[in-house]
């Protein structure tokens, strides 16, 4: 089932003003894609691909300039926003400045809670306390400030209040990409639980080939403005266009190579 | 002779806690000798302070430095013999300078100057792979992507005549089209100019491609040295063995879900 629906998406910024001329830089040119129920897909693409824009432009957090992202067949301006973030939320790449400074993690993990769910404090409290758990921080970060969390602990945060609504999307943009990959590979398994017992579905934005090939079961690549690649996630698959090859061969080696004489 | 840097006993401390324990490192030139280790274990402490750059409040107690067999001090060493390669390369330039005052400047250490300097700037920037070199040379940091960044700071290395080479965690930030990139020039420097590094990372994928030699690093103590085949074929420490396990579920083929 089709959850989210992009048809011939253009989108672009305006570049330039303080030290250059202005001009026009396109970002996204003619992109189509479906997101289904239930399924982890991988946008894979270089940095300055686009991949973030279009993470954007799924969450209604910009309007596109041309094309239409449709979710359930409607379009996201005309649709209640409290309805659809029940549904769908976002992990954002950096996690220092996805959070209150002021206020507790705690009390950030609970803002979709309070807003979008009718729990009671107790039982957020409580629901609170488990998603920390799930996450594999402690209980007691609860009440610290985001300061005293450590980039991939603050990460892992973000990750538990994307999860604290039960939706049935995630978007993950470069949401794995700052944490050391131990800690990838523990995330990683957590959401595919997730996946397995709730049945959520899961897009997640990276640079890094070995991140798809271990969660996801469908992968899409960026490239100049659209998708280059869109297939199953198999093992040998290889791909054909040159800028996802590329992205293919800088995948590092599992095992040292290297002959030389020392 | 193989040119080599060592520290032998470096020990630092915050306070009364010991955040580095008796730590020895040897470089030496032609080589790559990686330091892993989980986030947090010292890997970066140990790194600033082989330079004495450390931060506030943490200081160093014993530890000596021999380049070559004769000891020197840290000083001595910085920006001539050892150059330094950050995370964020955005925040290890100044601002409001040009990336050609930068070049120049390092230059003028060494006493050159005028044209022949310049020229030498522009041959270097074309040896760490920056091919449009006046117009890098007129930008500012935040101009430039964290890869050309990156590339930047080899070249001011080079540019210093450095012998040895010390890079934290220097791929992190970059996608990994610019980080196969980077390690393709630091393997070729490696191999053309026998520089000796020390490449701090946490991720063994980036051991498996370059690295000669190699450290684990665990709660401030080097817990495992061996050379890569070693460490990859018969890890003998338990942080050994769980870097080892999230890299090969996450590079195996028949890992797929």
């Amino acid at each position: 089932m089709t959850l989210i629906q992009v048809c011939d998406l253009n989108h672009g910024y305006t570049a330039g003003g303080m030290f250059s001329k202005r001009h026009r830089v396109q970002v996204l040119k003619g992109l189509n894609l479906d997101l289904h129920a239930g399924q982890s897909l991988g946008l894979l693409g270089a940095s300055g691909s686009g991949k973030s824009t279009l993470a954007r432009l799924l969450m209604g957090l910009e309007t596109p300039v041309q094309g239409t992202v449709l979710f359930e067949g409607q379009t996201l301006q005309g649709l209640n926003t409290q309805h659809f973030l029940r549904r769908v939320q976002m992990v954002f790449q950096d996690a220092i400045s996805a959070f209150n400074p002021q206020r507790s993690i705690g009390w950030s993990i609970a803002e979709p809670l309070r807003h979008l769910s009718d729990m009671n404090a107790e039982a957020i409290q409580a629901r609170v306390e488990r998603l920390l758990l799930q996450v594999k921080l402690s209980a007691s970060d609860s009440d610290k400030l985001p300061a005293q969390l450590s980039g991939g602990q603050l990460q892992r945060a973000g990750i538990a209040r994307a999860l604290a609504i039960d939706p049935q999307m995630i978007i993950l943009d470069e949401a794995l990409s700052n944490l050391d990959r131990v800690l990838q590979v523990q995330i990683l398994d957590l959401l595919a639980d997730v996946r397995r017992e709730s049945g959520t579905g899961f897009l997640l934005i990276t640079h890094d080939l070995s991140l798809v090939r271990r969660f996801c079961q469908r992968v899409v690549v960026l490239a100049d403005g659209k998708l280059v690649e869109d297939r199953e996630v198999i093992p040998g698959m290889r791909f054909e266009h040159p800028a996802a090859r590329t992205l293919q061969e800088a995948v590092l080696p599992a095992m040292p190579s290297k002959t030389r004489a020392c | 002779m193989t040119r080599t840097l060592s520290i032998q006993g470096l020990c630092l401390k915050h306070q009364q806690r010991t955040l580095v324990d008796q730590l020895d490192l040897t470089l030496k030139a032609g080589e790559v000798h990686a330091l892993v280790g989980a986030s947090g274990s010292g890997k970066s402490l140990s790194c600033l302070g082989i330079l004495d750059l450390l931060p506030p409040g943490v200081h160093s107690q014993g530890g000596t430095l021999r380049l070559d067999g004769h000891v020197v001090q840290p000083a001595q060493l910085r920006g001539r013999e050892a150059a330094l390669v950050l995370q964020n390369p955005r925040s290890a330039f100044n601002p409001v300078r040009s990336l050609r005052q930068h070049a120049q400047e390092t230059l003028r250490s060494r006493g050159l100057r005028g044209v022949h300097a310049d020229q030498l700037i522009l041959d270097t920037l074309n040896e760490v792979g920056l091919n449009d070199g006046p117009r890098v040379l007129d930008s500012f940091a935040f101009q430039l992507s964290g890869g050309m960044l990156q590339r930047f700071m080899i070249a001011l290395a080079l540019l210093a005549d450095s012998h040895f080479l010390l890079a934290d965690e220097p791929t992190s930030d970059l996608d990994v089209v610019a980080q196969a990139r980077f390690l393709d020039l630091l393997e070729r420097l490696v191999a053309e100019r026998n520089l000796g590094v020390l490449l701090i990372t946490h991720d063994m994928g980036v051991v498996a491609r370059c690295a000669d030699q190699v450290s684990v690093m665990a709660h401030g103590r080097i817990v495992e040295q061996a050379d890569v085949h070693t460490l990859f074929n018969t890890p003998q420490s338990e942080e050994a063995r769980t870097l080892l396990a999230a890299h090969h579920a996450l590079t195996l083929e028949t890992c797929t879900p």
